[in-house]
């Protein structure tokens, strides 16, 4: 694909995401959470494929878990009593409802997180900082060089400090530390001094004689404009209707049983074509480059 | 029209007895490509960087340096920037970015140009360069020539009208230095730039130079074309003459009247054609000793296969060695082929699939990394050798002796009180060399052992190495340079498809080669036989050859592989320490631990929910108690010195008094309007608040370069230490690691490295809801850090520093991420609660408490000792 919602411009993909994942966060809604999880599971399918979904499931099982085990053991609201804690505390319907509930919403959001993982490639977040601040986005570049060649400096500095070490004093857990703190302090070492070269180099090059420019190799096409006015108008819709009241739910006392009228039905509707825009434009953009490669 | 101008320059570095320069004068023309060669120390590099002022090292410095008529110090800094490229010598260290197209853009981006003209021009260098193909690239995934090509291309996309080369092609192999001179010559004779380029392997760039200023002792002694040139150097007695390439070196010394000097193979071979016409040559008889099948090989390495992923190609396949007593192997191949991969498995740093390493047990194996750098772990060489010796069994002035003869051997010995790292690359290379020594090892795996040397250092290394290995030794070598080779080695390989090819002793070797052998041999093939280094060629021309080879103080090398000799009398007594703090230390220890226990559940003592508080209060009390006995029994204690950074302007109270203005509000905010329901809404604002002037103060700043390239370092070790280098799971030093930043560092900087840590891990682990908390979390530990130890107010002892790393993983990144979790899926933040979520993820804290509190004991005296050398070296204190 030529054009998938992948090679999207940078603020088009941030707007996408910062909208998705913050109304599942804040509008913690039944309806609006498993429209969430469907289209951000098909999303992790998509892109990631079966490993990748275990993936997610791995990190997000445990602490779901967690949360739906400790919310009815600590939060007693609620009025459906289904038995009585060791402490006297009463066991509700609602507190174990709302923390299964809670566990969704935290494994929605890391759905989402995965998808945007594989999106924002280091040069679209520094892209994205380089509008707020020039010297930042310069910085996380730098970090990220830096880090790769750290990294292969550590492997030769372990692998060099590995023959020095005596026999016999290998398996000392104490030594062990003391020669970690070692190598680190090699590697720090070898790094530090050798970083005036890095800064000579930015000097050399003009660096901090003028006002800087972020170069950025991203261009806003049409595409993108349409996307961006579309998610806003969504966004837009949604907002309105969460600030009227329309996708209020309440847990407690008693959770609602009425999830469908007029209104919430429109946000539904809304929420779930916001949430599927990648896939209608990556599947679209995949029939129209079948039709132009069977045109080669 | 005249380029540079230098006149009478003369320079000394600050606290030096000898000035680096005296009294240069020199000039460039435009269009010249001028190569400045010298041993290394003979002051081409300093003369280099007097010639663009934000490069000049400090020093004193008198006489002036023109450039286009105009003193270089009068010249705008922007206007140098673009019209004096700058390449340097490390592949690695130059560039700044992650990406290839960032680093192309990154002058330009300097200049304020706009995206469609940066774009238009880094399109351009990419073709020019041919490197289009590899602009999407991260940079670590370009080879070491690759790289050099890069830092060329990003420096000519400024499009400067001289280009200054330090040392550009020493660390690169022969094919990309080759790759990488052509590109210079094209540069210099398709566009006319100026070239001004310091080398001292003469080899590649000697014939395309037009004019040859030879240096030494801070003095220029020849400035000459390179016909010339070859001449002066001969009779001046110049130990340069022998870094001459060989067909200029051995006209020089065979003949010097028939027409100008050759200075590459091509006329090389047409020369010698007609000179040994008539001549009777000398044949010499090769003899080889060949080594007796029957004695049993120090290493064998029998039918090795290799790879380091399952999915990988083979790296060695089915490779056999035998490596015998006191023999040196050089092993020779293209780039990239897995020599270096061979000697980690003789190491025994990697085990094969198939097959085994043979040594035997009592023998010591050590490995020589490519860069010596990475051996060195103390401040002062002395110190790192005695480093090696800590935990032998023997006497301080047996180690001491030791020490001694082992520097003296390599040439070292009035080093010792130098720190590694201020060391030229021969003498950093020659002390490794001795740091090997002291495990009296048995064989030596050494990796490019004269990679970017001069020649001088690369004669002493060959002499240190022909005495090991007449020692009883045994040696083997990775190399790309031939030439060393054939004259060192006892036996050459040709490593290629994962094999050790044609080994055998090095004229079989090299003469049998056609290609890839010596330049002496390639100048000699078909016109004289067997001749492959240099002298073999005056020897059959007739010439008497006075250089020896043997060498090395053998008795001093007896001496230090002799047995340590236990020493009664000098048994070191350590002196009777106060204990009354020690005990009230280790009390409070007790108490603090038992706390811990209690909390944990793990204690059974009289239970009570509400107990715990105590518990807590205990614990902190205790600490408190490490800390006072500390401060009490700080008379034995160093304290760590740091030393203020300086800054223009500091922003920390505008930044704190932002945050205690803006947070009320936000809360306040939150009760009146939201009702005080959307706890994660109000959290996430406050956290931004709370980023957001540090961000903006680092934004608007006068920042040093230097600094922020400090900065980075740190973030980038930080992100490391979190990333790859743990000792046990869990364990790892990135909170310690941000701690001593904020110290060293600074409040401010510390937020913003411990941020910046958390942010560009997440890049390389995964992003979540998690970030902002964790960049907020750790951000507040380094500026707290900074508050606590870079303002002194707390004593900078190992204790107290590891009492603080301790409270803030448990308490603040503890306190704070537990519940994050809570909040983040919107759980009611009760008091209840936010306890369940602390102890539930208490254990985990625990152990980062630990590790962060271990870390710190151990590491945070020798790292900020290093951050402080640093610090000064850059200039950012006073």
């Amino acid at each position: 694909m030529k054009n998938g919602f992948n090679t999207y411009h940078p603020i088009s993909q941030f707007l996408f995401f910062a909208s998705v994942i913050s109304f599942t966060m804040f509008i913690m809604h039944p309806i609006i959470l498993l429209i969430s999880l469907a289209a951000g599971s098909l999303y992790v399918v998509f892109t990631g494929g079966i490993s990748g979904y275990l993936n997610t499931l791995r990190l997000t099982l445990p602490t779901s878990l967690m949360i739906i085990l400790i919310n009815p053991l600590v939060s007693h609201g609620g009025i459906t009593i289904l038995s009585y804690l060791p402490d006297g505390n009463p066991f509700t319907l609602e507190s174990v409802i709302f923390g299964i509930a809670a566990a969704l919403l935290m494994s929605c959001t890391l759905k989402w997180f995965y998808a945007v993982n594989g999106i924002f490639t280091s040069d679209r977040v520094i892209y994205l900082f380089g509008r707020l601040s020039p010297r930042t986005a310069l910085l996380i570049s730098m970090i990220l060089r830096f880090f790769s060649k750290f990294k292969a400096q550590l492997r030769i500095v372990r692998a060099a400090q590995q023959t020095l070490v005596r026999e016999g004093s290998k398996g000392n857990m104490i030594r062990r530390i003391k020669n970690g703190v070692k190598i680190f302090s090699s590697m720090l070492q070898w790094a530090m001094e050798n970083s005036i070269d890095t800064a000579d180099s930015m000097n050399s090059r003009g660096y901090g004689l003028h006002k800087r420019t972020s170069y950025s190799v991203f261009k806003i096409k049409p595409s993108d404009i349409l996307f961006i006015i579309t998610v806003l108008a969504f966004d837009i819709y949604i907002l309105a209707a969460y600030i009227y009241g329309a996708a209020e739910y309440s847990y407690y006392p008693m959770f609602d049983i009425s999830f469908f009228d007029l209104y919430t039905v429109g946000i539904y509707t809304a929420f779930l074509i916001l949430c599927f825009m990648p896939f209608i434009i990556d599947v679209r953009e995949a029939g129209k480059w079948k039709s132009i490669r069977s045109g080669i | 029209m005249e380029i540079y101008s230098v006149r009478d320059l003369s320079f000394s570095y600050p606290a030096a007895k000898e000035k680096a320069l005296k009294n240069i004068n020199l000039s460039v023309n435009e269009g010249e490509f001028v190569m400045i060669c010298g041993l290394s120390g003979c002051g081409k590099s300093t003369l280099l960087r007097q010639l663009k002022t934000s490069l000049r090292p400090h020093g004193e410095i008198s006489g002036t340096v023109y450039f286009c008529g105009k003193p270089v110090d009068e010249t705008e800094l922007l206007e140098q920037a673009i019209k004096i490229g700058f390449v340097m010598q490390s592949p690695d260290h130059q560039s700044v970015t992650d990406k290839v197209w960032h680093e192309l853009a990154f002058g330009l981006e300097n200049l304020g140009l706009d995206n469609k003209t940066i774009r238009r021009r880094t399109a351009e260098m990419a073709a020019f360069f041919g490197i289009d193909s590899w602009l999407e690239k991260s940079i670590d995934e370009l080879s070491g020539g690759q790289k050099q090509i890069l830092n060329l291309a990003s420096v000519m996309i400024m499009q400067p009208s001289v280009l200054i080369l330090d040392e550009p092609i020493s660390q690169l192999d022969p094919i990309a230095a080759n790759e990488f001179v052509s590109i210079l010559r094209h540069i210099s004779k398709e566009l006319g730039t100026t070239v001004i380029i310091c080398e001292h392997t003469l080899d590649y760039v000697y014939s395309i130079s037009d004019r040859i200023v030879v240096m030494s002792d801070g003095r220029i002694i020849s400035d000459s074309s390179p016909e010339e040139a070859a001449a002066k150097l001969f009779l001046s007695d110049e130990p340069m003459f022998s870094a001459l390439p060989v067909p200029t070196r051995v006209y020089t010394l065979a003949d010097h009247s028939s027409g100008a000097a050759p200075l590459d193979i091509g006329s090389g071979r047409k020369w010698l054609r007609s000179f040994v016409r008539d001549k009777e040559l000398h044949r010499r008889n090769y003899a080889i000793s060949e080594h007796d099948k029957t004695e049993k090989p120090l290493l064998e390495m029998k039918n090795v296969w290799f790879r380091y992923n399952r999915s990988s190609p083979d790296v060695l396949s089915g490779l056999d060695l035998k490596a015998y007593r006191g023999e040196m192997i050089s092993v020779l191949g293209g780039n990239g082929a897995g020599k270096t991969t061979l000697l980690h498995i003789a190491a025994g740093i990697y085990k094969p699939y198939i097959g085994k390493t043979v040594i035997d047990q009592n023998l010591k194996t050590v490995l020589l990394p490519q860069n010596p750098q990475a051996l060195f772990v103390k401040d002062s060489l002395h110190d790192d050798l005695y480093d090696i010796l800590s935990d032998l069994q023997a006497p301080v002035r047996e180690r001491e002796r030791m020490i001694k003869n082992v520097s003296k051997l390599c040439g070292i010995d009035g080093l010792l009180d130098r720190h590694p790292y201020d060391l030229s690359g021969g003498e950093q290379q020659k002390a490794a060399i001795a740091k090997l020594l002291l495990t009296k090892p048995d064989i030596l795996l050494l990796d490019e052992p004269v990679k970017g040397l001069d020649i001088k250092s690369k004669t002493e290394i060959g002499t240190i190495l022909k005495a090991l290995a007449a020692n009883g030794a045994c040696i083997i070598m990775v190399s790309h340079d031939m030439d060393f080779c054939a004259e060192y080695a006892d036996r050459c390989a040709l490593f290629f498809g994962g094999e050790l090819n044609g080994i055998s002793n090095p004229h079989t070797f090299f003469s049998e080669n056609v290609f890839y052998t010596t330049a002496a041999r390639r100048m000699s093939k078909d016109i004289l036989e067997e001749a492959v280094t240099a002298d073999d060629i005056l020897y059959a021309l007739g010439m008497s050859i006075s250089k020896k080879n043997q060498g090395g103080d053998t008795e001093l090398l007896k001496k230090i592989y002799a047995p340590a000799q236990p020493d009664e009398k000098d048994k070191k007594k350590d002196k009777k320490p106060g204990y009354i703090f020690p005990f009230m230390k280790a009390v409070s220890f007790a108490v603090f631990l038992l706390s811990v226990l209690h909390v944990l559940n793990i204690l059974p003592l009289p239970d009570g929910g509400e107990h715990k508080i105590i518990t807590y209060i205990l614990m902190l009390l205790s600490a408190a108690g490490i800390i006072i006995s500390d401060l009490a029994d700080r008379k034995k204690q160093k304290n760590i010195r740091i030393a203020k950074i300086k800054h223009s302007h500091t922003h920390t109270l505008l930044s704190l008094s932002s945050i205690l203005i803006t947070i009320p509000i936000t809360i306040f905010i939150g009760i009146y309007f939201l009702k005080d329901a959307k706890y994660l809404f109000i959290s996430l604002l406050i956290m931004l608040e709370c980023m957001l002037p540090f961000f903006a103060v680092f934004e608007k700043r006068r920042i040093r370069t230097r600094e922020l390239v400090l900065i980075a370092v740190m973030c980038a070790l930080c992100v490391l230490s979190r990333a790859a280098f743990y000792m046990f799971p869990q364990f790892k030093p990135m909170t310690a690691l941000v701690i001593i930043s904020g110290a060293a560092l600074g409040a401010e900087s510390g937020f913003l490295i411990g941020s910046m840590t958390m942010l560009v891990s997440n890049i390389i682990f995964a992003q979540g809801p998690w970030t902002p908390w964790q960049m907020f979390t750790m951000g507040i530990i380094g500026f707290l850090s900074g508050m606590i130890f870079g303002r002194g107010i707390a004593p900078r002892s190992r204790l107290s520093f590891s009492v603080f790393g301790f409270l803030s993983a448990v308490m603040i990144y503890g306190g704070i991420m537990d519940p994050a979790a809570m909040i983040m899926s919107h759980i009611e933040p009760t008091a209840e609660n936010i306890a369940a979520y602390y102890i539930a993820g208490f254990p985990m804290d625990l152990v980062h408490g630990i590790s962060t509190a271990v870390f710190l004991y151990i590491g945070a005296d020798p790292i900020i000792k290093k951050l402080e050398r640093v610090k000064l070296k850059y200039g950012l204190i006073q």
